[in-house]
């Protein structure tokens, strides 16, 4: 295992040194952002419709024990932002492009693509993973930007529709007690799990050992570590950022 | 010049290349032959650095290459080396998300050339192999075998690279394919005075094709005489 985060943290150190040569050709970039983050809106916006109904409907259950009915917005807005859209939204894309990423690389180099790239003098992991490590940096983030609203929107709809919950008192419980810093605490995350994600999942790519097995089971690796880590790094910034 | 010395190569548990000696003159065609699976292609890899040989010495146009492969530091000096070398892979090895253009533009890359003179290329290098310029916004998943390696084989060619690796260039292809790519392979070493190492096993393309003729036998290459007969070999 320790062998293993060596060679990871040595490929996504190899990766960094291509920045130049990325840098100089946005295309890639571009082509990366556009795979990894508008061919997403879709379930993205599917996933945070339910998980802002969802949440409206356990606080909305919680009233019963005498709270206001602003908690609606305050708690359930914090949630959200905080913890739900952050880490869930990062999890879809993981289970989206993660796995298709490393599998796409993997079948590069059952086919030889990636030593065509090489023997053109290419380096591979500058070409292929460093674009995705800067996309999913950059995408994570804006698509997590994107689900907060969308699963803010739904909760306020459904909490009026489900428990008749003032639209005025969802928005003065989350103007009241969502604060700056839970919205930053949140997107700091997802800085890092979007570069989690591509960094992971370009890594168990290039590990893939030939054949449709080897592919198959470094896609299964890639999108149990990325979820890991997300795991992991999520409680690593709660407790740095969140602790009270 | 391409000079092999004693040069080894074993995956686990499977003995695949022992002491190997090989050289290729420039300008000249040279046949490796070897039965399925007895690591030709290995060999062009271990030649290229795509696979470090476990031992032995490999020395391209005076550049001991294999110094180079030990060391990622000098990565960039073996990537110079290899941009004198054009591959043509067993399955084409064209890169699904670009097009025919993206995938011939791509082995341009390090040349720095304007774009017009970029496309000049491209359409030169497609009409040498015989592919009309139409086909340079298709993707490779909408080529035949057949056209696929010649985009494979214009691709190799952009660069004017002084040598072209050929890895089982006539596999899978019908019959006229066989011999297009045949008479290609020897037009262009003759046009452009390319060194060509073929992998094969196709007689048919052995016969036309070879000048210098290797096989490929129990880890071992041992050159042939001109006079043994290709099927002899095989026996």
């Amino acid at each position: 295992m320790i062998r293993d985060l060596g060679r990871y943290l040595l490929f996504t150190f190899r990766a960094f040194t291509g920045m130049g040569y990325v840098l100089k050709r946005p295309r890639l970039i571009l082509k990366q952002i556009y795979y990894l983050g508008l061919l997403s809106l879709p379930v993205i916006s599917f996933t945070a419709i339910f998980m802002g109904m969802v949440v409206a409907l356990m606080v909305t259950y919680q009233l019963e024990v005498g709270l206001p009915k602003f908690y609606v917005g305050a708690t359930g807005g914090r949630t959200i932002l905080i913890e739900l859209a952050p880490v869930i939204i990062s999890l879809i894309v993981v289970a989206r492009v993660g796995s298709n990423i490393t599998a796409r690389i993997g079948t590069m180099k059952v086919t030889e693509q990636v030593d065509a790239l090489e023997t053109m003098g290419i380096n591979s992991v500058h070409y292929l993973a460093l674009p995705i490590f800067i996309a999913g940096t950059i995408v994570v983030p804006v698509l997590v930007i994107y689900g907060n609203l969308i699963s803010l929107v739904a909760a306020a709809v459904s909490a009026k529709v489900i428990a008749d919950i003032p639209i005025a008192d969802y928005i003065f419980g989350l103007r009241r007690y969502v604060i700056l810093n839970d919205v930053l605490g949140g997107m700091l995350k997802t800085i890092l799990f979007g570069l989690i994600m591509g960094s992971v999942s370009s890594y168990y790519g290039f590990r893939s050992e030939l054949g449709a097995e080897g592919v198959g089971k470094a896609v299964t690796q890639s999108v149990v570590t990325s979820a890991a880590l997300i795991m992991i790094f999520d409680f690593i910034v709660a407790f740095w950022v969140f602790r009270v | 010049m391409i000079k092999v010395k004693n040069l080894s190569k074993d995956f686990p548990r499977q003995k695949v290349l022992t002491d190997i000696d090989f050289t290729a003159k420039d300008g000249r065609r040279v046949l490796i032959l070897g039965k399925s699976g007895s690591g030709k292609s290995v060999f062009l890899k271990c030649i290229l650095g795509l696979l470090v040989p476990d031992t032995g010495y490999v020395e391209i146009d005076g550049t001991d290459v294999s110094a180079l492969m030990a060391k990622p530091r000098l990565k960039r000096k073996l990537t110079r080396v290899r941009q004198n070398i054009g591959y043509v892979f067993q399955g084409s090895a064209l890169l699904d998300s670009l097009t025919v253009e993206e995938n011939i533009d791509l082995a341009l890359e390090f040349k720095r050339l304007k774009k017009s003179e970029r496309d000049r290329i491209i359409n030169e290098k497609l009409k040498l192999v015989g592919l009309s310029s139409k086909v340079r916004r298709k993707y490779p998943q909408q080529l035949s075998g057949g056209m696929k390696k010649m985009v494979a084989i214009a691709r190799a060619i952009a660069s004017e690279p002084k040598y072209i690796f050929y890895d089982e260039p006539t596999t899978g292809l019908d019959p006229a394919m066989v011999v297009r790519i045949t008479k290609l392979i020897i037009e262009l070493s003759e046009r452009l005075d390319i060194t060509s190492l073929i992998v094969t096993h196709d007689m048919g393309l052995a016969r036309r094709a070879g000048q210098d003729v290797y096989f490929l036998k129990n880890y071992t290459l041992s050159r042939t005489k001109k006079s043994t007969r290709l099927e002899e070999l095989y026996e």
